[in-house]
């Protein structure tokens, strides 16, 4: 089971990395996507924050953002392509699980999320100021990076479950990665939401990684006591993370009775 | 064939798309909105909206809207041409239009206006609201003159992505590669959401020579209200000027790239 997943690794390692110079390209646009998205941020900047402070508050903010695009565009979409390309079929009747391609995706999505966040500290710090990450709580960092990833994987299970079963996707990744993060406080505290606002995202497994990291790399205010954050956090990312599983579990009967939805479609 | 013909059965094909497609409509019309929350929603984590009208004199809410409307419908107007030799090369057509007669002038032109008229209702649709919301009846005014100056700036893109077409093609088979690259460049340089004036004096000279910048410039300028006659005649001569003079070598950088195919054959794939 690991050489399969090795061997899924090396394939996209190859793929998205490797081939054509795809790294350096892909590292060239990423920066400069970042810097079009980041320096209207600056224009919002109040003369009383520190610069350092208002470059880490896009930093993180850039973090969550890459991080839902990974689970939607990278993770789940695979299953999307694999449908659209006919393979679909060949890795089932393999007895492979779909949590074995996910598990050699991963690292090559981990790898791109840090490259990307170099890219963007580099960027800001050439062109306006070095992000303040203080690590100000590393418990409370690593807790929320733990439930960050733990809830990645259950929203790109769920993502790729709905596209095995509805056989389209694409409008709904693209909405679902500009709207999650701006809805669940993952590009701002919560605690500069409105109370409404505050409780919809509070009421989401989302919401609480992004809490947990402000505050563990700035120290930023938080709308439930730390604590709090993770006592409901960890169960809840868990919680979804199984529920996704069993959606997953569903979704690959179903294709089984009565086939895969959208084939050939690009 | 001429222009007309040419036009009409672009504007079939790309109609015959959007109808298959209704998503993109639906991302059309929201996009704009879309973005200008992200943008809220992470200027408030910096400072706020408060500090943002302070330093422009102008709402966010506004200006980003627009901003947003001014770089999808220059993208667009851009990505179409950008685009259109990969696709061609992937369809296989490209052997029968690089032997075709057509001036490739009109065949660009034609290729990029479909895409772009839509652009004019969703103007409409997007910044009418807005405008008429902010400014009353002198809004819809507004929002009418800055609908006109976008879809003149995404026309006023097309000879700058002939060449960067042209040139990217030549380069490289996969030219699709560069023109990625170029793509966020391109957009960085318009400044389109971080104003021109505020880029580093290397940067600011490059806009210099995309007539759409100046458009975008005047937009802004119209937003926060200092728009005086002088500045608008000066903007506007100067991008029907560098687009007069960037004409002809967008359509030789075309011809170029379709030389080397010629001799070299094209790839298949």
């Amino acid at each position: 089971m690991i050489r399969a997943a090795i061997t899924i690794l090396k394939a996209y390692m190859i793929a998205s990395l490797l081939r054509n110079k795809a790294m350096v390209i892909s590292i060239l646009q990423m920066a400069l996507w970042m810097a079009l998205f980041i320096s209207p941020m600056i224009l919002f900047s109040s003369p009383s924050t520190p610069k350092g402070v208002t470059a880490a508050y896009a930093f993180i903010a850039v973090l969550v953002f890459l991080s839902y695009n990974m689970a939607g565009w990278d993770w789940a979409w695979s299953l999307r392509q694999m449908m659209a390309r006919g393979i679909l079929e060949h890795f089932m009747i393999s007895g492979r699980s779909f949590l074995l391609l996910y598990a050699g995706l991963m690292p090559v999505g981990l790898l791109w999320i840090g490259l990307g966040l170099g890219v963007v500290y580099t960027i800001m710090a050439l062109l306006y100021a070095p992000p303040a990450l203080t690590m100000y709580d590393p418990c409370a960092l690593a807790i929320g990076l733990t439930i960050l990833f733990t809830v990645l994987i259950a929203y790109s299970l769920v993502l790729g479950s709905s596209m095995l079963v509805s056989g389209t996707g694409g409008p709904v990744v693209e909405l679902l990665s500009w709207i999650l993060p701006i809805a669940t406080g993952g590009l701002t505290p919560l605690v500069m939401y409105p109370p409404i606002m505050r409780y919809i995202a509070l009421s989401t497994p989302f919401s609480y990684p992004a809490e947990l990291i402000r505050h563990g790399l700035l120290g930023a205010p938080t709308a439930l006591p730390v604590d709090e954050l993770i006592m409901i956090g960890l169960p809840y990312s868990a919680l979804f993370l199984l529920a996704s599983y069993i959606v997953l579990r569903l979704s690959v009967n179903k294709i089984r009775r009565e086939g895969v939805t959208g084939l050939g479609i690009t | 064939m001429g222009f007309r013909e040419v036009l009409w059965a672009e504007w079939m094909a790309f109609y015959r798309d959007l109808m298959r497609r209704k998503s993109l409509v639906v991302s059309m019309l929201i996009y704009p909105y879309l973005l200008t929350i992200l943008f809220l929603v992470m200027g408030l984590a910096v400072g706020g909206i408060s500090s943002f009208a302070a330093r422009f004199h102008v709402s966010p809410i506004v200006f980003f809207v627009t901003m947003s409307y001014l770089m999808l419908t220059i993208l667009i107007g851009a990505d179409t041409i950008t685009q259109r030799p990969a696709s061609d090369m992937w369809a296989g057509t490209l052997p029968y239009i690089i032997i075709s007669p057509l001036p490739r002038l009109w065949k660009y032109f034609a290729v990029a206006f479909p895409p772009i008229a839509p652009f004019a209702l969703q103007g409409l649709v997007c910044l009418l609201p807005v405008y008429a919301y902010y400014y009353g009846l002198e809004g819809v005014i507004i929002a009418l003159g800055i609908i006109a100056a976008t879809l003149t700036a995404s026309l006023l893109i097309i000879p700058v992505a002939m060449i960067v077409a042209g040139v990217s093609y030549t380069v490289s088979e996969e030219g699709w590669r560069i023109v990625n690259i170029v793509r966020p460049l391109l957009l960085i340089l318009l400044g389109v959401y971080y104003p021109r004036y505020l880029l580093p004096l290397v940067f600011r000279l490059a806009t210099m020579i995309i007539p759409s910048s100046n458009m975008v410039e005047l937009v802004q300028l119209i937003l926060v209200n200092s728009l005086t006659t002088g500045a608008a005649g000066m903007l506007i001569g100067l991008s029907i000027a560098v687009f007069i003079i960037l004409l002809p070598i967008g359509s030789k950088m075309i011809t170029g790239w379709e030389e080397r195919l010629r001799v070299r054959g094209v790839k298949e794939y």
